[in-house]
């Protein structure tokens, strides 16, 4: 038995307990009610989406509190649709800090090219005929201070949600003309849907809206009856796809979009429109086009 | 009988006594064990590897395949291990020194300090996150990364009051080691005269 050693191992744990303890009890709340919801206002953010242009404006505001009792440092929340590489943010927010215990109002105005958010309804089509689109969540914060650092710091995405439209004709009907590289999807989706790809439909008016860019024209033709009709087309020319184009178009524009919209110009930048070219692929693919 | 037992204890150093000397046959030993364990781990550290790259362990014979690679410098198993070498070294090199003799005491003050700059080297080079691997992706994670930097810190407090406990040690056995030394020293004149 070594006494020495004894009491300095005692004196480690104490020392370790102790930073350990005084880290937990300023970070945690001592309250049940506060444990139980540490951020409270989620549910009463408002969601809007407005036509401007070529864009859609999703318009987020609101306040949310923090029961916590420390400040959550860097708070990042964003709302993708799609997957992986070939995802397009729906609305980011850049929280900054929640300050321990005070409302955070949120306003947020961001503008998705629906040229892209249109194209995504061609890629989640089932065998089934039920549309589904995979929307991925971020959320990035670091929370737990000890000694001016933070001991949680995450960044995580998720995709494993689910976004079902209803679709009241089973299966969209698709078709390609290999001359021209005409690749064309046709679907009829109910109205008076509540995720956010129905609204974006239930706010277009019916008619055609046509996306130029060189050969390449993509378009969205709506109707408006009991139920919305949406027919996508993406034409290219007789030698090559209108990904091929459009492709050719990012490279030389250091992967930024130009399209043309009602006469006049809108750029996309270059993770929309790399969304939009894998989604345009996607819609030649399912067409039938072979390579 | 009694004093054949004393005889016999004063003839010979105890294990007891042995525990406070300084020994080489104690190094011998313990660099065997830690041979033992290096590849113990390394076999560890493989199955983890496989397990992530392909999500399953049937491929492990053919990731084996990829040693080569993780065993280059920059590699996986390369960083990991090759990083801790100075840290086995070190103990093994401590082990010399008998419990209560100052070099047992720096030894163990080193080898925190080593660990300390080893936490920090590491996580340094991985730019303070860790990310995550592949296989997640079918969980619908698709991207996870972790500061590291509080917990670097938190780790490194640990070791540093860590300090404390060679001290302690060498505080408490300080005596028994001059006395097992006496001991010693005595036993060697015994058997010089």
């Amino acid at each position: 038995m070594n006494a020495g050693k004894l009491v300095a191992q005692i004196a480690v744990v104490a020392i370790i307990v102790y930073c350990s303890y005084s880290a937990v009890i300023s970070a945690i709340p001592m309250n049940n009610e506060d444990m139980k919801n540490p951020i409270t206002g989620l549910d009463t953010l408002s969601i809007g989406t407005s036509l401007d242009g070529a864009n859609l404006k999703v318009t987020v505001d609101g306040e949310i509190t923090s029961n916590l009792p420390q400040d959550v440092v860097d708070t990042k929340f964003a709302l993708f649709v799609g997957k992986g590489a070939s995802k397009i943010a729906l609305f980011e927010l850049n929280l900054g800090n929640l300050v321990s215990k005070q409302a955070t109002s949120l306003a947020k105005t961001i503008s998705i090219p629906i040229c892209t958010l249109l194209a995504y309804s061609c890629s989640g089509v089932d065998d089934t005929g039920k549309l589904t689109i995979p929307v991925s969540t971020q959320i990035a914060f670091k929370y737990f201070e000890w000694q001016q650092s933070y001991l949680v710091d995450l960044d995580i995405t998720v995709n494993n949600k689910q976004m079902p439209i209803e679709t009241t004709v089973g299966a969209p009907s698709f078709s390609i003309d290999k001359a021209t590289n005409t690749a064309e999807m046709t679907v009829e989706v109910a109205s008076g849907g509540s995720t956010i790809l129905e609204s974006v439909l239930d706010s277009l008016t019916a008619g055609s809206y046509e996306f130029t860019c060189g050969d390449a024209t993509f378009t969205a033709d709506i109707t408006k009856g009991s139920n919305i009709g949406l027919s996508l087309t993406a034409a290219g020319t007789a030698d090559k796809t209108a990904m091929a184009i459009l492709q050719e178009f990012m490279d030389a524009h250091e992967g930024k979009l130009t399209v043309t919209y009602g006469g006049n110009p809108y750029e996309i930048d270059s993770t929309n429109a790399a969304a939009f070219v894998e989604m345009l692929s996607e819609l030649y693919k399912r067409a039938g086009a072979t390579a | 009988m009694r004093d054949d037992t004393i005889r016999r204890e004063e003839s010979k150093l105890s294990g007891e006594e042995k525990k406070y000397l300084n020994s080489k046959a104690r190094v011998v030993k313990r660099v065997v064990i830690s041979i033992v364990e290096y590849i113990a781990i390394f076999i560890l550290m493989m199955v983890i590897a496989t397990y992530m790259e392909y999500g399953s362990l049937d491929k492990f014979v053919d990731s084996l395949g990829n040693i080569g690679a993780w065993l280059s410098p920059g590699g996986m198993i390369f960083n990991a291990l090759v990083g801790f070498l100075p840290i086995i070294a070190l103990s093994c090199i401590g082990v010399y020194f008998g419990e209560g003799t100052v070099g047992k005491m720096v030894f163990g003050i080193i080898k925190c300090v080593a660990i300390i700059i080893w936490l920090l080297l590491v996580f340094q080079g991985a730019s303070h996150s860790l990310a995550l691997p592949e296989v997640f992706s079918s969980m619908g994670l698709e991207n996870l990364t972790v500061g590291m930097d509080g917990l670097v810190k938190f780790m490194c407090m640990v070791f540093a009051t860590c300090i404390l406990i060679p001290i302690g040690e060498f505080a408490g056995a300080r005596k028994k080691h001059k006395r097992a030394l006496d001991h010693k020293l005595r036993l060697d004149d015994d058997k010089d005269f």
